[in-house]
């Protein structure tokens, strides 16, 4: 079975061994475990199991209650996710202004691909929130410049095209 | 041929992957918050000319009173374009200034807002009849909700006569025909204001929801509500709920 879907929305004893089960996984597209009480020792482990998932492009871990030191763990990843996540929903986790400056390095990334980013309810106060407004003015500034390039080398390559 | 199929694909992708939908609310934000988030929504500038505009198309940023009037006042200005169609600006300290400023942004026909949420903040009476005379004009806003925002019993009642223009929420109830829902809940509308609102609605065939929830309403409100059924076959869902 290859499953492209994991959808978890109640609370399970063993969610620790499930999430260590994603590291085996390679084919995983959405991953919701929306409600889902995740302390520090399950950030860790979904860590671990989000730096596997090559094709992840949907993550929502709203109200999963994992606090600054867990969302920090977890937006480490993201910020190395982010070239393939589209979609991330981090609502209700309080994370603090520190998991804030993580999504703004994903958000700063040129090949970023999110488009949704969700980020209610977690006391990112001023300076979070600063560094996020600033990130997406910088996520606008490195897609145009990936855009030119773009350009540039498909029209190369159109060129090419046409003469063959 | 190929070249220009090829260059409209990028573009898309482009379009599609960059951030569109941005959802802050509940987040302690202040002042300076907004003046950063205004700076990103405005697009990309080099040396005073702007390069690109922003792509994001729905903003949440309910719930930081401590943005102000100011920094409401800035974002406004800001998400004012042809690009945000979804917009939440729910309890973010915004006075009459910030309401007068979205009028003049509702009567622009360039700004593309489709949901609009301004509830809870304190626009008043004199906020919401500029919204609302605006709202008269406007042809894209499909969803408007301004609840709690201390219109006051003299609102929408007779008192509320602006010379010989009449009420401002029943005349734009006759004369716009775009809005879907709307939203008044919590203003201290009073009985007179409430039967104003529903004979005017009477003559509106295009809002299928309103809300008038837990305003000063007495039950007299009644004598209207049966020509209302008989001539609206519209109208889905009345919301005259006490609290």
């Amino acid at each position: 079975m290859i499953p492209l879907y994991l959808s978890i929305n109640r609370s399970f004893i063993s969610i620790l061994s499930i999430l260590g089960a994603l590291t085996n996984n390679f084919n995983l597209s959405n991953l919701s475990l929306q409600d889902i009480y995740l302390d520090e020792p399950c950030c860790l482990q979904l860590c671990n199991g989000l730096a596997q998932c090559n094709t992840l492009k949907y993550l929502n871990l709203e109200n999963c209650h994992m606090g600054a030191s867990g969302s920090a763990l977890i937006t480490s990843r993201v910020r190395n996710l982010s070239s393939r996540l589209q979609y991330l929903n981090l609502n209700n986790n309080s994370m603090g202004p520190i998991a804030a400056i993580y999504i703004g390095e994903a958000l700063l990334n040129e090949n970023c691909t999110i488009h949704t980013i969700r980020l209610a309810n977690n006391d990112l106060i001023e300076d979070g929130g600063s560094f996020i407004a600033k990130s997406l003015k910088g996520n606008l500034s490195g897609k145009l410049y990936n855009t030119y390039v773009n350009i540039y080398i498909c029209t190369y390559e159109c060129d090419m095209m046409h003469d063959a | 041929m190929i070249t220009i199929k090829i260059i409209i694909f990028i573009v898309i992708l482009f379009f599609f992957f960059i951030v569109t939908d941005v959802d802050l609310s509940e987040n302690l934000l202040t002042e300076n918050v907004a003046s950063f988030l205004s700076d990103a929504v405005r697009g990309l500038f080099e040396n005073g000319v702007k390069i690109t505009d922003s792509k994001i198309k729905r903003i949440l940023i309910n719930n930081n009173p401590k943005i102000g009037r100011k920094g409401a006042k800035m974002l406004i200005k800001s998400l004012a374009n042809d690009i945000i169609e979804h917009l939440e600006l729910r309890n973010i300290g915004a006075l009459i200034g910030t309401a007068n400023l979205i009028s003049n942004y509702i009567r622009d026909p360039y700004v593309s807002w489709k949901y609009v949420d301004f509830g809870d903040n304190s626009f008043s009476r004199v906020g919401l009849n500029e919204i609302f005379w605006a709202m008269i004009q406007n042809k894209r806003i499909r969803i408007l909700k301004l609840n709690e925002n201390k219109a006051g019993t003299k609102f929408c009642s007779t008192k509320d006569n602006l010379l010989s223009h009449g009420i401002s929420v029943p005349q734009f109830l006759r004369y716009n025909v775009v809005l879907r829902e709307l939203d008044l809940s919590y203003n201290a509308l009073s009985t007179e204001a409430g039967l104003n609102i529903l004979d005017a609605l009477i003559d509106n065939h295009t809002i299928k929801k309103i809300s008038l929830r837990g305003n000063v309403i007495e039950d007299s409100i009644a004598s209207v509500i049966p020509d209302l059924l008989r001539c609206n076959n519209v109208l889905e869902e009345l919301d005259l709920g006490e609290y």
